[in-house]
């Protein structure tokens, strides 16, 4: 991070031509690429953020949110196509719902800690898919919630890959500034004592419990807007998308991106996206590969494609710096 | 935030080949391929038979020589791992990826709800269901078409009535799987038995993919003339095991799902308690209809390694491909104008399949032979499913006139 | 009232099977603190090795000792090969066993397929024999699966509190800097403790196989009770995998004989209502 200081109109530069790559992308690729790849990564990377943004900045790693995620889409569905709700009364309601369960959650586990805050939640993200499984009159079982469709905006409809991209991907970054900004004001800092020396900020007079039961909301609120724009991407709700596969595949996209960098979920999930839609291609034993790569990612570059990046940028500003020496003064 | 820009610009341009290799234009000359995609699956409990569904493509692309009025037929495949999240993944591929213009798929209710529902956001493909068996599947999607085997309901017709008046059976309780494909397997079966004048006290529903049925044993009332089980897989194994460990004697009727060939041929002895029980299926493995018999015959040959019989699978994926093809020869292989004229030929079709005349009916959902069978013991050890009576021109509507099956309906306690 | 008898036998017996599977994945958990996601796949791999084992040598014994073999051995190759470079890393840990499952589960498919497999139970505990004392009939394998619980559990508990190597690795749970400063060889004891936590999950992957079935699935479905047994009674107890393994094989019982539809909702319910009660679970120790 520091490396880049010393170069902002190299920083500027990047951000411009990423924002014109996001921009353009659409319009030059197929649209199986803007939406089956690029529109899925976009709202993807949103519930991965609120999984990585809960590791970053809370210390709190959590195998909860693709629950609670699919609690937003559900409760999108089921107002939309069962109650005939229009669609901004639905995304409110799936929102408070998601907030509210993941407030529920947060309460019961506030008081634990690390790898055992990694399995109290992951149970709790299975018990979300075994009522949505057995809650035949409100989920309709296995079969789930299907004919959900996306609004539209004046003649647009937001199923079309371009507006969908666009719709997806700005959300996420709004996101990621959103919590970036957040993560520098008052609040944003003492969550961060709170991961960090959790004793010192209580003897300070924090709550540490509100700032993670707090965070903790958050997150599941993210993952709410997640499940919203999930929901109108796939169509259908259905258990199978709470699945311990599908925790899975959502913790794979944040480690493939890194479990420190908000950002890196981006490239985690276009990455998966593309590894799972292609290795098929290839062979029958496309969860093989799946595997392969979780774990050379995991074993080799532990930061993921973030740390991956930052690793890379820090050694060239390194060489910049000796190869120009009297330039720095 | 410093790095954001890099990490989303490395990714983003890693697209770029990809993304314009893959913007292909695809004219209607002829000659052009015709591209179909096939979704089955290939991960899960359900590979064996899954691996059986694209074996039934294959013979029927080997039966037309590969192609249609000069057409050649290009079968993109897909594997899923039968749930709908990975269809609808898979199905996308297929339809915006490799610009199939029919997809054959996908095998199982779950997934064929998924698979339907997307159908509405491509009319301009034709979807023919594998052998997805969701009830109502077909219904409000104008592009989706199911020669074999209809619904899960279907696959059960005749049975009812065989229990009420040549068993003899007055009473029965259910044990069925707790989802979509379950509540249609027994519903089938319900509606039928008690309009026939039976009665059915208790309908038990379990979990899908549940281990210990031991406790369930219990709960199934003693004073019944008959237990109706649909449970599949793994379920059926497992429910017998405990109930035979609990010294049970009771009179079984099977659904369809219950004594297929992934129960039949399992790794173990438990199933040979299902020799004798009455079922009922879309084909019979010991069927006497010529067609029938060159088709067994073909894949016994192409695939010795197979199963004893073409399953379920191999059956429904292989008729519904000929239905396809059968359509498309009609037409000449014309694919343009949204298909239209294809459909048409769909719709008006009666194909001569292995196990008898299928069409669709004015929801495009098959009208075909369903067959009371009976599990018999074949050569070598192995287990068979005996045709006991022939039900032609089943139809969906006859199962769907109190709505669609749900664990409290249809019910006559 | 017989009903609820059988019901709470068939509790038991499937809580030894929990039990078999939980006390390994909750030891190397409160020495490692590795949250071995590959146990259920270790369990299932045991099975299906077990069969073929029993196909080959129409020996139940011979399947059992040679998947718990298998299985250990492998066990110990993840330990040194992948897990121990990252010790401490906790969330790495717990991925790399993630990544291990998911290509052991494939390509046990790629194997067995996707059929169910049963093995044929030792000839003496084919039967149901009658419970002294009641008019109840009751399957002697399950009671004897119910025994063979109870002498590991005896075992593990004789070898965790009456040898050196218990003494230490107790030490170890409680205190893993302290082991290391008096000197003790901490490596080696991690190295058995994985060997003996995966070897009994294969064990139990043959002893499952035998009372129900081995089919893609049950993977998960076990690593996920052993998940909630060890939640509810409390990481890196022996005792407590007991008592939790318990209330999991219990609520799996009653959920399925009398609220069906709720029965695998039902156990975690219970998993809430200790997390709110006691954090640690039941047993566990105040962290």
């Amino acid at each position: 991070m520091i490396a880049f200081h010393g170069a902002p109109s190299g920083r500027s530069l990047a951000w411009c031509s990423t924002l014109l790559a996001a921009i353009v992308l659409p319009f030059l690729a197929s649209s199986f690429v803007t939406q089956d790849i690029l529109a899925l990564a976009a709202w993807s990377a949103i519930v991965a953020m609120s999984m990585v943004f809960l590791s970053k900045y809370g210390g709190m790693i959590s195998f909860a949110q693709v629950g609670i995620y699919g609690v937003g889409s559900y409760s999108f569905a089921i107002l939309a196509v069962g109650h005939g709700v229009p669609w901004y009364g639905a995304v409110a309601g799936a929102l408070v719902a998601a907030t509210l369960c993941a407030l529920l959650f947060a309460l019961l586990v506030a008081r634990t800690y690390g790898i055992y805050f990694l399995m109290v939640t992951l149970a709790l993200g299975l018990v979300v898919y075994f009522l949505t499984i057995s809650n035949y009159g409100l989920t309709h079982g296995s079969g789930g919630i299907p004919g959900v469709n996306p609004p539209h905006l004046g003649s647009i409809s937001l199923a079309q890959p371009i507006p969908e991209y666009f719709l997806d991907s700005s959300v996420a970054f709004a996101v990621l500034l959103g919590l970036t900004l957040l993560m520098r004001t008052q609040f944003g800092l003492a969550l961060q004592g709170c991961r960090d020396n959790p004793r010192k900020m209580r003897a300070m007079g924090y709550s540490v419990m509100s700032y993670r039961v707090i965070a903790f909301t958050l997150a599941g609120s993210i993952a709410g807007i997640g499940g919203v724009l999930g929901v109108w991407y796939n169509g259908i709700i259905a258990p199978s998308y709470l699945d311990l596969t599908r925790i899975i595949d959502f913790l794979a996209i944040a480690v493939i991106g890194g479990m420190e960098s908000l950002e890196g979920t981006f490239a985690g999930a276009i990455i998966y996206a593309i590894v799972t839609t292609y290795a098929s291609s290839f062979t029958d034993r496309y969860n093989t590969v799946i595997g392969l790569v979780l774990l050379a990612i995991v074993m080799f570059a532990p930061g993921g494609v973030g740390g991956l990046v930052s690793r890379v940028g820090a050694r060239l500003a390194l060489a910049k710096a000796q190869l120009t020496p009297a330039s720095t003064e | 935030m410093s790095r954001s820009s890099e990490i989303i610009s490395a990714a983003l341009l890693a697209l770029f080949m990809s993304a314009t290799a893959s913007n292909v234009a695809l004219s209607a000359a002829a000659g052009t391929p015709i591209r179909i995609g096939v979704l089955s699956v290939n991960q899960g409990p359900a590979a064996a038979g899954g691996a059986d569904g694209f074996r039934g493509i294959a013979m029927a692309v080997k039966e037309v020589g590969g192609a249609i009025a000069g057409h050649p037929i290009k079968i993109i495949e897909e594997g899923t791992d039968q749930t709908g999240p990975t269809a609808l993944a898979k199905v996308r591929k297929l339809v915006e990826q490799d610009h199939v213009q029919i997809v054959i798929g996908p095998g199982s209710g779950d997934e064929g709800i998924a698979v339907s529902n997307y159908a509405d956001r491509q009319p301009g493909v034709t979807f023919i269901a594998g052998i997805a068996a969701g009830e109502a599947e077909t219904y409000h999607h104008p592009n989706v078409f199911r020669f074999a085997y209809g619904d899960g309901a279907q696959w059960v017709a005749g049975l009812g009535r065989y229990a009420y008046s040549t068993l003899g059976v007055r009473k029965v309780a259910t044990i069925g799987d707790n989802y979509s494909f379950g509540y249609a397997q027994v519903g089938g079966f319900v509606s039928e038995f008690c309009q026939a004048g039976g009665h059915v006290p208790k309908e038990l529903w379990t979990p899908l993919g549940a281990t210990d049925y031991s406790s369930v044993v219990p709960q199934i009332p003693s004073d019944t003339d008959a237990v109706y089980i649909a449970l599949n897989g793994a379920d059926a194994i497992n429910f017998l095991t405990a109930y035979y460990a609990q010294g049970g004697h009771a009179k079984f009727i099977a659904s369809s799902i219950t004594v297929d060939e992934s129960v039949l041929s399992a790794k173990g002895s438990i199933q040979n308690h299902l020799v004798g029980v009455a079922s009922a299926a879309p084909l019979a493995d010991t069927l006497e209809i010529p067609a029938w018999n060159s088709f067994v015959k073909a894949y016994k040959q192409h695939y010795p390694s197979g199963f004893a019989y073409p399953s379920v699978w191999a059956t429904g994926y292989y008729t519904n491909a000929m239905a396809a093809f059968t359509a498309l020869a009609k037409v000449n292989g014309d694919l343009s104008g949204h298909q239209q004229a294809f459909r048409a030929a769909l719709q008006s079709l009666t194909y001569q399949s292995p196990t008898g005349p299928i069409s669709v009916d004015g929801n495009r959902n098959g009208v075909f032979t369903n067959y009371v069978t009976s599990t018999q013991h074949g050569p070598n050890g192995t287990l068979l499913n005996a045709v006991v009576k022939s039900v032609p021109n089943v139809r969906e509507e006859t199962f769907l006139r109190g709505g669609v099956a749900t664990p409290t309906h249809p019910a006559c306690p | 009232m017989e009903e609820f008898a059988l019901t709470t036998l068939n509790g038991v017996a499937m809580a030894a099977l929990y039990f078999l599977v939980a006390a390994g994945f909750s030891l190397i958990f409160g020495v490692m603190r590795i949250v071995n996601m590959a146990h259920g796949s270790l369990f299932l791999l045991g099975g299906y090795l077990g069969w073929s084992v029993a196909a080959l040598t129409h020996s139940w014994l011979l399947a059992i000792v040679a998947a718990g073999a298998a299985t250990a051995a492998l066990g110990l190759m993840l330990q040194q090969g992948l897990l121990r470079h990252y010790q401490g890393q906790e969330l790495t840990e717990a991925l790399i066993t993630i990544a291990v499952s998911i290509v052991i589960a494939d390509l046990l498919v790629a194997t067995y397929g996707g059929l169910s497999y049963q093995i044929p139970a030792p000839v003496p505990l084919g039967h149901s024999i009658r419970i002294p004392g009641t008019a109840l009939r009751y399957s002697s394998y399950s009671l004897a699966l119910i025994g063979v619980a109870l002498a590991t559990g005896l075992a593990l508990w004789l070898f965790l509190e009456r040898t050196i190597w218990g003494v230490v690795l107790r030490a170890g749970i409680d205190d893993r800097q302290m082991v290391a400063v008096l000197g003790l060889n901490i490596q080696r004891i991690f190295a058995l403790v994985f060997a003996i936590g995966a070897g009994l999950a294969g064990m139990a992957g043959v002893l499952d196989g035998t009372l129900l079935s081995l089919v893609p699935g049950v993977d998960s479905s076990y690593l996920v009770a052993a998940l909630a047994a060890v939640i509810v009674g409390g990481m890196g107890s022996l005792e407590g995998s007991a008592v939790g393994a318990l209330v999991v094989g219990m609520a799996t019982e009653f959920g399925i004989g009398y609220f069906p539809s709720y029965a695998e909702a039902l156990t975690f319910a219970v998993m809430a209502v200790v997390l709110v009660v006691r954090p640690t679970g039941l047993l566990g120790k105040a962290r």
